[in-house]
């Protein structure tokens, strides 16, 4: 028989003694989905996350940072200014002469100060020009704050409640919804009441400017560079440090499921086998007595793993998109979707089920006695 | 058709003795020969017709079917002789049971043509013959009795062999259904084909044309 058939006929049998094995055989492919739901659930909320943050950025628009000579991306991305400020000609030049390729500008004050305690970043934003948190456009008292979701997790502060920022109290306006960058461990306040706090009336260390649109980002970046103003130009749209970091970690996490979530596998797949086929000598002996060769069988055994293997991760994946879709992220389901994880759990399940299987399938078919069981 | 020069069967048991399950047995079956093995439990008859079946190597002596020495050849010769000059039928009946009635036939004509629909086809058609026509798409647990022997020997002559071997055949069957599947085999030896049937009863024995007795491993009146 040739081996197109061999396999044909293996894979035709094996499905035909699940189907008759209902039981065994939901319980074998729930137990591999969960194993594969729960790493690839982690990796996809991580994904829609990652969209839903991604979404909103896009929607309020890519940014530029004007920021004093000598900051680096970094340093302004963990909130390390170092103390330099920005003239306010600087500023004032920008809203004359570019206005017309901005949604907005925002004159900030980055620093760092005690909150509850320990010391985190504070910015200082000027309700009347703030683009970014369409939350208190226009209005943010001075006794009033704003708090990204990290410093409200650390402080267990929400909307109402006071927040000591240095030797001062101010009642929290809102959470503003997570940027995956240093704001979410930031407090906002007014900016004339943060420049009174530090002693550094008028100073000013970034401006963020928000273009009418990525043609018209091209043109200001070429328009600053000939300011003869000395700045540093920084495409501050994505908070690349803070979003690798957290990716990182995530990743790292991820991996370490996958891996105990494979090893898991293998040994459930190794227990299935081995009570598959002592329940099933007779059978087998039956089959060889049938005319059928030692390397049909072989390939029996395998494929029935092989089956297992496949719908168990299909399940799993299915069971993962299914509780990913439920956590409200409201992102289409095509942007959650991801193939490589789909490729990588049905690749090593396959993989997994088969080498696993191997050792079972060649001690079956070349140790057993196949006769042994016929009478 | 079938010779086998003293052939001997030994094992090791548990306890690590030996244990001599067949003793320098000679046997000479010719075509077209219904023949019987009578021999109380232990005597050898499943041994010897395992032997006989290529699938158990004998400690010593020869097996020689269509006049080739089966045990001279690889393993593979010897399932393309069980697969298409062998047909088994045993105490048990041994069918798959995940499979229905028509598929348990067809399996072995699906090994020889490599097509199910003609398997099924020709496994359609027999089991018509052999009156279960009405229960082609049952599960063997939904077969009585008598009906799956009748399975097993449509299963066992699907292929069209040479030689059909037996193993108790009617051991689970009441005396009527016994007396139809003996019938059965009748009819088979009569279309040609030549069978042997092991068995503890002599009635079930006296259908053959030649009845052989097996005791302790020895065969008594010769081959």
């Amino acid at each position: 028989m040739s081996l197109v058939n061999t396999l044909r006929l293996s894979l035709w049998l094996s499905w035909q003694e699940l189907k008759g094995r209902k039981t065994v055989f939901f319980i074998n492919i729930a137990l591999l989905a969960l194993l594969v739901a729960i790493p690839v659930t982690v990796d996809l909320m991580g994904r829609a996350r990652e969209a839903s943050v991604q979404r909103r950025l896009d929607y309020i628009g890519p940014s530029l940072s004007i920021v004093p000579v000598g900051i680096t991306s970094f340093e302004l991305a963990t909130a390390q200014m170092k103390n330099r400020t920005l003239s306010l000609e600087v500023y004032n030049k920008i809203k004359r002469d570019l206005s017309a390729l901005l949604r907005g500008i925002e004159p900030r004050l980055i620093t760092n100060m005690p909150i509850e305690g320990k010391v985190y970043p504070v910015i200082g934003i000027d309700p009347a020009t703030v683009y970014s948190y369409p939350l208190i456009r226009y209005s943010l008292g001075k006794d009033e704050a704003l708090i990204g979701t990290v410093m409200a997790q650390k402080t267990g502060k929400s909307e109402g409640d006071i927040i000591r920022v240095g030797n001062r109290d101010f009642r929290v306006r809102g959470v503003i919804e997570t940027t995956a960058a240093v704001e979410d461990i930031a407090v906002f306040i007014t900016l004339s009441v943060l420049q009174e706090m530090t002693g550094r009336e008028g100073e000013i260390n970034e401006i963020r400017l928000f273009p009418e649109s990525a043609s018209s980002l091209e043109r200001l970046r070429a328009l600053l560079k000939s300011f003869s103003v000395p700045v540093e130009i920084i495409d501050s749209s994505r908070g690349e440090v803070a979003e690798m970091q957290v990716e990182t970690t995530l990743r790292r996490y991820q991996n370490l499921l996958y891996a105990i979530s494979f090893v898991l596998i293998a040994f459930c797949i190794a227990i299935s086998t081995y009570i598959n086929l002592e329940g099933r000598k007779k059978e087998l002996s039956t089959i060889y007595t049938l005319g059928v060769t030692k390397g049909i069988i072989f390939h029996l055994i395998i494929s029935r793993t092989v089956w297992i293997a496949l719908m168990g991760a299909l399940c799993g994946n299915l069971i993962a998109l299914f509780v990913t879709m439920l956590q409200g992220h409201q992102i289409p389901v095509r942007e959650i979707i991801s193939f490589e994880t789909l490729e990588l759990t049905v690749f090593m399940t396959f993989l997994i089920g088969v080498g696993v299987s191997i050792p079972f399938s060649l001690y079956a078919v070349f140790r057993q006695n196949l006769v042994e069981y016929l009478s | 058709m079938l010779e086998l020069n003293s052939v001997t069967q030994q094992f090791r048991n548990n306890q690590k003795e030996t244990v001599t399950a067949l003793s320098d047995v000679s046997l000479k079956v010719q075509e077209g020969e219904f023949v019987s093995i009578v021999g109380p439990s232990g005597s050898g008859k499943s041994t010897l017709l395992f032997i006989t079946g290529a699938l158990l190597r004998p400690t010593k002596g020869e097996v020689y079917l269509m006049g080739e020495d089966i045990y001279a050849h690889p393993a593979s010769y010897r399932a393309g002789l069980r697969l298409e000059r062998i047909g088994f039928v045993f105490q048990t009946f041994n069918l798959i049971p995940y499979l229905n009635a028509l598929d348990n036939v067809a399996l072995p004509a699906v090994l020889t043509t490599g097509s199910r629909r003609k398997a099924t086809e020709k496994a359609e058609e027999l089991l018509r013959r052999f009156g279960l026509g009405h229960r082609l798409n049952h599960r063997v647990s939904e077969l009585s009795v008598g009906e799956r022997q009748r399975v097993a020997i449509c299963r066992s002559v699907i292929n069209e062999p040479a030689l059909i071997l037996a193993d108790e055949p009617t051991g689970n069957l009441d005396p009527e259904m016994t007396h139809e599947v003996m019938n059965l085999f009748a009819e088979l030896n009569r279309n040609g084909i030549t069978v042997i049937i092991v068995t503890h009863e002599e009635a079930v024995a006296s259908y053959a044309e030649r009845v052989l007795h097996l005791r302790g491993g020895i065969l008594q009146n010769g081959g």
